[in-house]
């Protein structure tokens, strides 16, 4: 009785409703400042653990006292389903459980985000908290690292990549590209009139971005910028146009000073091992080979796959192979790869199916994964999920807009004025 | 039961009317005949025979060697002057890292397999020596010692290549060194290994005596002197002159993977084209040296390009097919049934599992080689997809006829 009394009576206080959320909208800032603070750093990776578990905390919390309803959509299981397929090829070959739990808790991490964001209610505030935890991560990076940063010379020098402090420095340029592109999406997306402010930190985080020397990082993040400005300006062509035009000529103009030697060197070699397989030097491409001997494994095993970590352990080459599709493919078959990648393009038709502004970054990240699919790994990353569970959020929760409604709100008397302004 | 019911109903959503039932027999029948083709024709390519020849390296590494870690082929040129070997340098440092971890894969040797007999009677008048040989001798600091500017040979000393003779140096190992120093009745210390740099030591080859300058000392650790040691005993670095009739050698190791084998074997091809090359096996680790090893180099300069143009075109046209199968199941509606959808999955997998079983049966990598196995893999990939795709598509019309029907009743 007195339980009831006490449940109704948390049930019905606006105020620790309110003060859920709050607190909610922190434990999102902290862990996702945490991830890239502290996940590589021997003792601290334990504190992005702790934070998740007071979330799962205040979630659960949150969802007893205060949802009615709660629908859990049957597209959030796609993740879990390739984690389960992931076990089959583990069992029988990889033996590497360890790894295959760590996919197991991630997917579980994306299933807490995308409960999390359904209490925030807010998309918008939601990137913010992102962005606002990423400039706090920047703030730490820059004082970890200001002395290389403000020698300018070391951009140009053999050893600039800067954050081996933190984690992988390639981990390091992900989570910086992925600022970017949250960043950029509210400065160019944003409805409140100080949201261009936002192309300021899109700035920093390109900047840092480039000094951890991940050449996956410039792809992405010029993907992402060009991918933001063509949803943006679709309907305006002839900005779109001058917009493209003017970033591509300040891109090559950047990238040609001496400051960015390094860096464009890093980049020509990219492209050329794309294209022709191998380095701007005539070295063969470790990466581009190691994707064609991933696949090759693949094709070996195409029913299971080899199980988590099988490409390190039955290629001879003691490490994953670089690539994200050959990786998939290697580790867990062919149905692994159509579960995992027909999840991205579910999410991109979704997105792209539905005529609302903020639907669109799930489409730009989409587009990034896809590019990034090439020269990084990321279905092992904690921030991929971030990302999946924001773009689960929109697509399930945020709905098309009716021709009626939106006449009403924007008070504008055609669809195509409507399109406009959507 | 609910459950079968509604299954029923997914997999019987479109009545196949009886001229249909014919079409979808034959396009299921088609895809069946097409993925299998795909593995007869593939055993026809030039590639496959060079998977087969890496397959066999493999086993001869598994099953012939101690250490189960390398066997060393051999590429050397019948006339240096027209047909030089690459040079070490850029070869070394294209594979270096080819496949990351630490194993050695590519030197440039000479006398690797022993058939000269090359000795330094001051060290030991019975131990048949090689030589590693580099072009560039600009020795880097390393962990408070030295090291080679590529191979990864750690050395005492800086090195000074123009000790004596331009070309008449050699580096020699720490125990080559010790025996030297021990023979003079001297201890083993910084100081005498220093004192033995510029002094010149004898070098029978053949019989003939050649006078060199040593100019280093090698360290005999680390992966790199672990795997030439390996597969060519002792030996010494050398520039790259050596007397008739000795000659330049690139040595490339063969491990327990076949992509690995197959990717050296490939570069061998390009790099040395013509027949003015010849390539061995050197059986200086191999247990069994009596075994014939021809067989292993089969993959150089395939002649028989007949079959691999037959088996191009096959597959091509099997890749017509293929698109045609697909485009005739959409134009026919055939798609829209989802249990045409259904029987798709066996027919697309079967083919791909008969052979791997027959493969592990027979372990003849003919029936089971690469380009089957890829060119599968895309087929199935494109097949699940748009099974995936269109049984959405066929699930989203009969939820949307139940609502239609539920609206007007």
């Amino acid at each position: 009785m007195k339980a009831r009394l006490l449940f109704n009576s948390i049930k019905n206080n606006i105020r620790i409703k309110k003060y859920t959320r709050i607190a909610i909208c922190i434990l999102l800032f902290l862990y996702t400042f945490s991830i890239p603070s502290f996940v590589g750093r021997n003792p601290f990776n334990i504190i992005p653990y702790v934070l998740m578990v007071l979330l799962i905390l205040f979630v659960v919390f949150h969802f007893v006292f205060f949802k009615k309803n709660i629908q859990i959509p049957k597209n959030l299981f796609i993740i879990p389903a390739f984690v389960s397929w992931a076990l089959i090829g583990t069992i029988f070959y990889s033996h590497l459980f360890r790894s295959w739990l760590s996919l197991v808790l991630i997917s579980i991490t994306m299933m807490v985000f995308y409960f999390s964001f359904l209490i925030v209610e807010n998309p918008f505030l939601t990137f913010k908290i992102i962005v606002f935890s990423m400039l706090a991560f920047s703030l730490y990076f820059l004082l970890v690292y200001y002395k290389d940063i403000i020698n300018f010379k070391s951009f140009s020098g053999e050893s600039f990549r800067l954050g081996g402090y933190f984690d992988n420095v390639n981990s390091i340029g992900s989570y910086f590209y992925f600022a970017f592109a949250f960043s950029t999406f509210i400065a160019f997306f944003g409805k409140k009139k100080t949201d261009p402010i936002f192309a300021v930190s899109s700035a920093l985080f390109f900047v840092l971005g480039i000094t951890t020397g991940s050449r996956n990082f410039l792809l992405v993040s010029v993907v992402s910028f060009f991918a933001i400005i063509i949803f943006r300006y679709w309907k305006k062509k002839i900005i779109l146009l001058i917009i493209l035009l003017s970033s591509i000529i300040a891109f090559i103009v950047l990238i040609n000073l001496p400051l960015f030697s390094v860096v464009k060197e890093r980049l020509t070699n990219l492209l050329n091992s794309f294209l022709f397989g191998f380095g701007a030097s005539g070295s063969i491409g470790e990466r581009s080979l190691w994707q064609q001997y991933g696949i090759y494994l693949g094709s070996k095993q195409m029913i299971t796959g080899f199980g988590t970590g099988g490409f390190s352990i039955f290629s001879g080459v003691g490490t994953y192979s670089h690539a994200n599709y050959s990786e998939i493919i290697c580790n867990y078959g062919v149905f692994g790869f159509a579960i995992y990648y027909g999840n991205i393009l579910y999410i991109l038709y979704k997105s792209i199916l539905l005529k609302n502004r903020i639907v669109k970054i799930s489409s730009i990240f989409m587009i990034m994964f896809i590019a990034s699919s090439f020269s990084n790994i990321f279905y092992t990353a904690k921030d991929t999920y971030i990302v999946f569970a924001i773009c689960y959020y929109l697509i399930n929760n945020v709905k098309q807009e009716s021709f009626e409604l939106l006449k009403i709100r924007f008070n504008k008397a055609t669809i195509d004025e409507l399109e406009v302004v959507i | 039961m609910k459950i079968f019911s509604k299954i029923r109903k997914i997999l019987m959503n479109k009545k196949i009317e009886r001229k249909d039932r014919l079409v979808f027999s034959v396009l299921l029948c088609s895809f069946f005949v097409v993925l299998i083709a795909i593995f007869p024709t593939c055993s026809l390519l030039k590639e496959t025979k060079i998977e087969d020849c890496a397959c066999q390296m493999s086993e001869l590494v598994r099953n012939n060697t101690s250490s189960k870690e390398y066997v060393s082929v051999l590429v050397e040129s019948i006339n240096e002057d027209d047909s030089p070997i690459y040079s070490p340098r850029e070869e070394y440092l294209s594979l270096h890292g080819a496949f990351r971890e630490s194993k050695i894969t590519y030197a440039g040797v000479v006398n690797a397999n022993k058939e000269n007999f090359i000795c330094a009677p001051e060290i030991d008048s019975q131990t048949n020596l090689s030589f590693l040989y580099a072009n560039v001798f600009s020795n880097v600091e390393y962990n408070n010692h030295w090291k080679h500017e590529y191979y990864p040979l750690e050395l005492m000393f800086k090195g000074d290549q123009t000790t004596g003779s331009r070309y008449s140096f050699v580096y020699i190992s720490q125990s080559q060194a010790d025996s030297l120093l021990n023979k003079k009745g001297l201890i083993s210390s910084e100081k005498n290994y220093q004192d033995l740099i510029g002094t010149s030591i004898t070098i029978l080859i053949n019989s003939i005596e050649y006078e060199y300058a040593i100019s280093n000392i090698y360290y005999e650790f680390n992966y790199f002197y672990e795997g030439l040691h390996e597969v060519m005993g002792n030996f010494m670095v050398g520039f790259t002159k050596y007397p008739e009739p000795l000659k330049k050698q690139a040595c490339y190791f063969m491990r327990n993977y076949e992509f690995q084998n197959m990717f050296y074997m490939n570069r061998i091809n390009s790099l040395y084209p013509n027949e003015n090359y010849i390539v061995k096996v050197n059986d200086f680790n191999l247990i069994d040296k009596t075994i014939n090893t021809d067989q292993y180099l089969a993959f150089f300069h395939i002649k028989e390009i007949g079959f691999n143009v037959l088996g191009i075109s096959i597959l091509i046209l099997d890749c017509i097919a293929f698109v045609t199968l697909l485009s005739v199941s959409i134009i026919k509606r055939i798609n829209q049934s989802n249990l045409f959808l259904l029987c798709l999955v066996p027919a697309s997998l079967v083919p791909y599992l008969l052979f791997k079983f027959l493969f592990i049966l027979t372990n003849n990598v003919f029936v089971f080689s690469k380009f089957a196995t890829l060119a599968n893999l895309v087929f199935v990939i494109i097949i699940i997809f748009y099974i995936c795709f269109f049984f959405i598509k066929n699930i989203r019309h009969i939820k949307k006829e139940e609502n239609e029907s539920t609206f007007i009743v």
